[in-house]
């Protein structure tokens, strides 16, 4: 519903060139890096040039998928996503269910601090994170990188699921349980169905901030096969003149999938930006 | 298997206790990862912060040394604090202003509403590191695109070092924070725009409320409290925005945009003092405290 009452045709293409602006703000920085990295390493410096595509190639993306390893890289970021994503899930969905649909003492308690350990910031736990990994061996290593991921992964899809589980019926549960189902037959059968678009908010929300996670990688990781795709393309600053074409050409890579899923499911995106928010 | 269920016999009772030690059951994964990976980290990082800590090494215990060297002879930190605030709020303020105006000519009957909000979300989406890297070149003084407008529209002859000069460096890193925060503070407070029934504006309109007081008396007060909770959420996130600043400015030039975090991570990851960089970023805890005490009403609403 609209503030301006009555629009007249002036006002209506007033909205309409702020909106466009808007646009242009937010997509003026995506064009300069996908332009850059469409030119060639001669073209990139040459302004005159600078905003108009003339002269375009693919010669960084032949060059970073040549002179670097960023196909291990991606493969890293991906199953590191996939598979931090999914034991997220798990957790969250088996917790979610029992929070919601089950009575036992403390089960307030795991609800606050659940908002809690969602809230924490990387910034006190970077730290602490690395100190306790090291201990345990798993510095530099596939298995400790998951851990850290699922510090984000798991309060977050916990903390959506139950916001959905809390929302559906008792009444569906105990018509399950009476018409013969078990309480895991109640929540495979009965509820996940249900919740699937709440589940699919919860996944690509943990996949996307797996798949852009830098922090953690920085600290945990030192060996090249390792190598997140964030933390390669990093890895193009330690030159002492930065390839500037190249190292665009990587970003518009780790750009791409998200843009993908972010066109495909703009409804779940959109739905797990606002939940923080203004659910309740 | 099929069961039977009256409502007042003893067996209603033995399922809700099997069901109740199942649902015990299911949470154990959740009550594994809570501790494990946040609450035992936070205690062990506070202890860290009393001892002065190498890493293969075993700490020495300095009591409050640490605190005590950061409140009264680091010089830096004092510095790191005071770009953390100006950080913080310059960035708020602005994504506040851009993402409150956006979504209120969001919230207008437009043709393609829908393109319009994907296309203004497109921020959000680019991973942060890559926004970094993007405004690094965009600022760049040779190469990069805003010096070059300045140069064709004639404003300077010697267009600046932008990310090599104290206050320009500062306005920079805010200006690619707000870029990449504002469409989140867009989207919410669309959605909490969107939430106000219309009945209400019509009902002002027809008690003969003009454009301004309607804004005034329905949209804000409607709006306020998401706005509030976006507010707190960003300035926790700003905080720790480390990826854009570590790889837009490494915190430079000099210390001039550095903040606990990137400043945390030099200490300990650059120079080794691990108990000290966990002091660091622990000074933040009494805000952050603040921030959740805030914040727990308001998520929690719907409990009982």
């Amino acid at each position: 519903m609209s503030i301006i009452d009555r629009r007249s045709p002036a006002q209506t293409a007033g909205v309409y060139v702020i909106l466009v602006a808007f646009c242009i703000f937010a997509a003026f920085p995506v064009y300069w890096v996908v332009l850059t990295s469409l030119k060639s390493a001669r073209d990139v410096f040459k302004t005159a040039e600078i905003l108009i595509p003339v002269r375009l190639n693919l010669s960084n993306y032949a060059t970073v998928f040549k002179q670097y390893q960023i196909a291990r890289w991606i493969e890293v970021s991906t199953i590191l996503a996939l598979v931090s994503t999914f034991f997220a899930l798990i957790v969250g969905i088996l917790a979610g269910y029992s929070l919601t649909h089950f009575r036992y003492r403390g089960r307030h308690v795991l609800a606050v601090a659940i908002i809690l350990s969602y809230i924490i910031p990387k910034g006190l736990l970077f730290i602490p994170l690395f100190l306790v990994l090291n201990q345990l061996g798993l510095v530099d290593t596939f298995l400790g990188l998951v851990f850290a991921h699922e510090t984000f992964s798991v309060p977050f899809c916990t903390w959506l699921l139950y916001g959905y589980f809390k929302t559906l019926p008792k009444e569906l549960v105990d018509s399950g349980r009476i018409d013969g189902c078990s309480p895991l037959g109640v929540l495979t059968k009965i509820l996940l169905p249900l919740a699937a678009p709440s589940v699919a908010t919860a996944a690509i929300f943990a996949f996307t901030t797996s798949w852009n996670e830098f922090l953690y990688a920085a600290t945990l990781i030192t060996s090249s096969r390792l190598k997140t795709l964030p933390l390669g393309i990093a890895g193009f600053l330690r030159a002492d003149s930065y390839n500037w074409g190249p190292m665009m050409a990587a970003a518009v890579i780790a750009i791409i999938p998200m843009l993908v899923l972010f066109v495909l499911l703009q409804r779940y995106v959109v739905q797990g930006l606002t939940i923080g928010a203004v659910k309740g | 298997m099929p069961r039977r269920v009256r409502s007042d016999t003893p067996l209603l009772r033995s399922i809700h206790f099997e069901q109740s030690t199942f649902g015990v059951f299911l949470v154990i994964p959740l009550i594994v990862v809570l501790p494990g990976l946040l609450l035992y980290p936070m205690i062990s990082s506070v202890l860290v912060s009393l001892q002065a800590k190498v890493i293969g090494s075993p700490g020495r215990y300095v009591g409050l040394g640490n605190y005590v060297e950061l409140l009264t002879k680091d010089r830096v930190f004092l510095e790191v604090f005071v770009n953390t605030v100006i950080y913080a709020v310059a960035s708020v303020v602005f994504k506040l202003i851009l993402g409150f105006a956006a979504a209120i000519f969001l919230n207008e009957r437009v043709r393609g509403q829908n393109v319009f909000r994907g296309w203004i979300l497109l921020p959000w989406i680019i991973p942060t590191l890559v926004v970094g890297l993007m405004f690094r070149w965009m600022f760049d003084q040779t190469g990069g695109v805003l010096n070059f407008l300045i140069l064709k529209m004639g404003l300077m002859k010697i267009p600046p070092a932008w990310l090599a000069e104290n206050w320009l460096a500062k306005g920079a890193v805010i200006f690619a924070n707000v870029w990449r925060g504002f469409p989140f503070f867009m989207i919410t407070i669309l959605a909490g725009l969107q939430s106000i029934s219309p009945e209400l504006y019509e009902a002002a309109a027809m008690d003969g409320a003009r454009g301004g007081q309607r804004m005034r008396f329905i949209t804000i007060p409607a709006v306020r409290s998401v706005i509030l909770v976006v507010i707190i959420l960003s300035i926790i996130w700003t905080f720790n925005d480390f990826e854009l600043l570590w790889v837009m400015t490494g915190g430079g030039p000099s210390y001039s945009t550095h903040i606990f975090v990137t400043y945390a991570y030099q200490l300990s990851f650059e120079g080794s003092r691990f108990g000290y960089a966990s002091a660091v970023s622990l000074i933040t805890t009494p805000l952050l405290v603040i921030f959740i005490l805030l914040l727990l009403p308001r998520l929690m609403r719907d409990e009982e």
